[in-house]
């Protein structure tokens, strides 16, 4: 029974946030800014498969997100396809760019895996700066009026994809893979020695994480209407994904979500009031989290609320007796 | 019948050792082989060139005339091939019994699909004799009980030859002979095994047959009686006697 609480849980969030636009008088800034947080927690999420779930730290994910980003674009602009479908093919070309870096790269472990990530981001950054035919270069891509969808409406879609990041999140954890994600996360060589197939384990979660950041990057082309390759593939656009999950608590389920909440209104308050001052009061949240609270507002939580610290171990726990 | 598990000429070299020098050997169906020498002998990289850990540099390794060696250490378990680790390598924040089922999950080629269930694995567990401790964490086990939590994940695998690296090592002689008593009881369920041990007396009580290495060369084979006594061997542990005059 246990098991289908989460479930109904997230079916009721899901109805109240669907809802309450239409209910609750809530004004346009905030809607639209509340629909984009939906896909930066999404993306949050996704990144923390790879990075929470299976323990490879990527500093790279911007890549992803761009890809998406100005594959949505281009098949919107040139090819004419409905918004949903651009954004779907941004992120299987995300995922496919994905793992081209990613299965050579992800038998790196740990700081390895991370220096190659930020080289990957940062190629990835120049080679689209300099793809003008592609990007527009730094003049970037600006989207059809027609066929795009509004702010508004986009809410919707950021919840549907925010959705289908929690699924995968839950999916991921409870499933068999679950399990042999979190053995190659704590001895890659043991878990190969009881037939976990790390490649391709590792290749699946990083190809799903790649079609979700990259889906995000396509919902984002839309919502700006205009994208270009310095802010798509921008570093601080990684960092920002990682610190979601490390606020949020790095490989928990849910964690990242919370995180991302903190994220926007850290950046909202004070990139409008102290701009210089933002990416120093990240740099202090993130050693005081790793300092004090490594899972996190997660581990903050379990303590206050003096919960085990694993969900799955409570599981079994009852199983076992 | 020919042997379940065959080595022929295997030689693993790292740069100018020689650490395993063109052994053959070979294991029937329901055999316990032990498996002895000095330090450096040479017997931990037999294992894990057996169990695809590391390619040999030269000769192979097949189960059932299939050769294994050379081939990623998860498809050797899948082939049927499983081995434990010297120094115990649990996955320290999963559960006993999430450890045995990552075991259980991935051991087969074709794993059973959907959410892991547990029941099979219980069983194993009720075997090794940690049933009553399957929701603790490994750290909280003795040294023993981690030991036994590596020969249980190891058979959850469902393998056919299971590849034991000084298991009895470092236990107290009750938990010892217990622990045979298990080796015992896990051949009785058709698994062949090959052990690395230095307890000799469980050793030479459990093998059918013994292979002694030496400098990575295999220098003796035979009942455990007769290795026991063999002249070469005694000089390989114990020193030649001109030893002290070189």
């Amino acid at each position: 029974m246990t098991r289908w609480r989460p479930v109904a849980g997230a079916a009721a969030a899901f109805l109240a946030l669907y809802l309450a636009p239409v209910l609750l008088p809530i004004d346009e800034y905030t809607h639209d800014i509340v629909g984009l947080t939906f896909v930066f927690m999404a993306a949050a999420l996704a990144w923390n498969w790879v990075g929470g779930y299976v323990g490879q730290i990527s500093f790279g994910h911007s890549a992803m997100f761009g890809v998406g980003g100005f594959v949505a674009a281009r098949a919107m602009t040139a090819l004419d396809l409905p918004f949903v479908l651009a954004w779907l093919a941004g992120g299987l070309i995300a995922g496919g760019y994905a793992l081209l870096w990613g299965h050579p790269t992800l038998r790196l472990r740990g700081p390895y895996f991370s220096i190659a990530t930020i080289g990957v981001g940062e190629a990835t950054r120049l080679i689209a700066t300099y793809w003008s035919d592609f990007t527009g270069g730094s003049s970037g891509v600006s989207l059809p009026l027609a066929g795009n969808p509004s702010k508004f409406e986009l809410y919707w879609y950021g919840l549907y994809l925010l959705a289908a990041a929690v699924a995968v999140s839950y999916w991921l954890r409870v499933s068999r893979i679950g399990l042999g994600l979190l053995a190659i996360k704590e001895d890659v060589e043991a878990a190969g020695d009881l037939g976990v197939n790390p490649t391709l384990y590792q290749d699946v979660v990083l190809f799903l994480s790649g079609v979700m950041v990259g889906v995000c990057g396509g919902f984002y082309a839309s919502y700006q209407a205009f994208i270009d390759p310095q802010d798509m593939f921008s570093f601080d656009r990684s960092i920002g994904l990682i610190l979601m999950a490390v606020i949020g608590g790095i490989g928990t389920v849910l964690g990242p979500i919370g995180g991302a909440v903190v994220f926007v209104i850290i950046q909202e308050y004070l990139l409008a009031n102290y701009s210089d001052l933002y990416l120093g009061l990240y740099g202090l949240l993130l050693i005081l989290i790793i300092l004090f609270e490594p899972q996190g507002l997660t581990g903050l939580l379990r303590r206050l609320l003096r919960l085990r610290p694993h969900r799955f171990r409570r599981e079994r726990r009852e199983a076992a007796t | 019948m020919s042997p379940l598990l065959v080595g022929e000429a295997v030689s693993r070299h790292f740069g100018g050792l020689r650490a395993v020098d063109g052994v053959d050997f070979h294991l029937d169906e329901g055999e316990i082989l032990g498996l002895i020498g000095p330090n450096g002998a040479g017997k931990t990289t037999l294992f894990a060139v057996a169990a695809g850990s590391i390619r040999p540099t030269a000769g192979r390794v097949l189960l059932d005339g299939k050769p294994v060696s050379g081939r990623a250490a998860h498809r050797c378990v899948h082939a049927g091939i499983c081995r434990t680790h010297q120094i115990v390598r649990p996955f320290a924040h999963l559960t006993v019994l999430e450890n045995v089922l990552v075991g259980h999950h991935f051991g087969r080629p074709v794993p059973a699909a959907g959410r892991p269930a547990p029941s099979a694995a219980m069983e194993i567990l009720d075997v090794i004799g940690l049933a009553d401790r399957a929701a603790d964490l490994p750290g909280e086990l003795t040294l023993a009980g981690r030991k036994r939590l590596e020969v249980a994940r190891a058979l959850a695998t469902g393998p056919r030859v299971l590849l034991l690296d000084e298991v009895i090592a470092g236990l107290n002689p009750v938990e010892a002979a217990r622990f045979v008593d298990l080796i015992r009881e896990i051949r009785s369920r058709g698994v062949a095994i090959i052990m690395i041990e230095h307890v000799m007396h469980a050793l030479m009580s459990l093998s059918d047959r013994v292979v002694v290495l030496d400098h990575g060369r295999k220098i003796a084979e035979g009942l455990p009686d007769e290795v026991a006594n063999d002249p070469v061997v005694v000089e390989a542990y114990l020193g030649g006697p001109d030893a002290g005059t070189a």
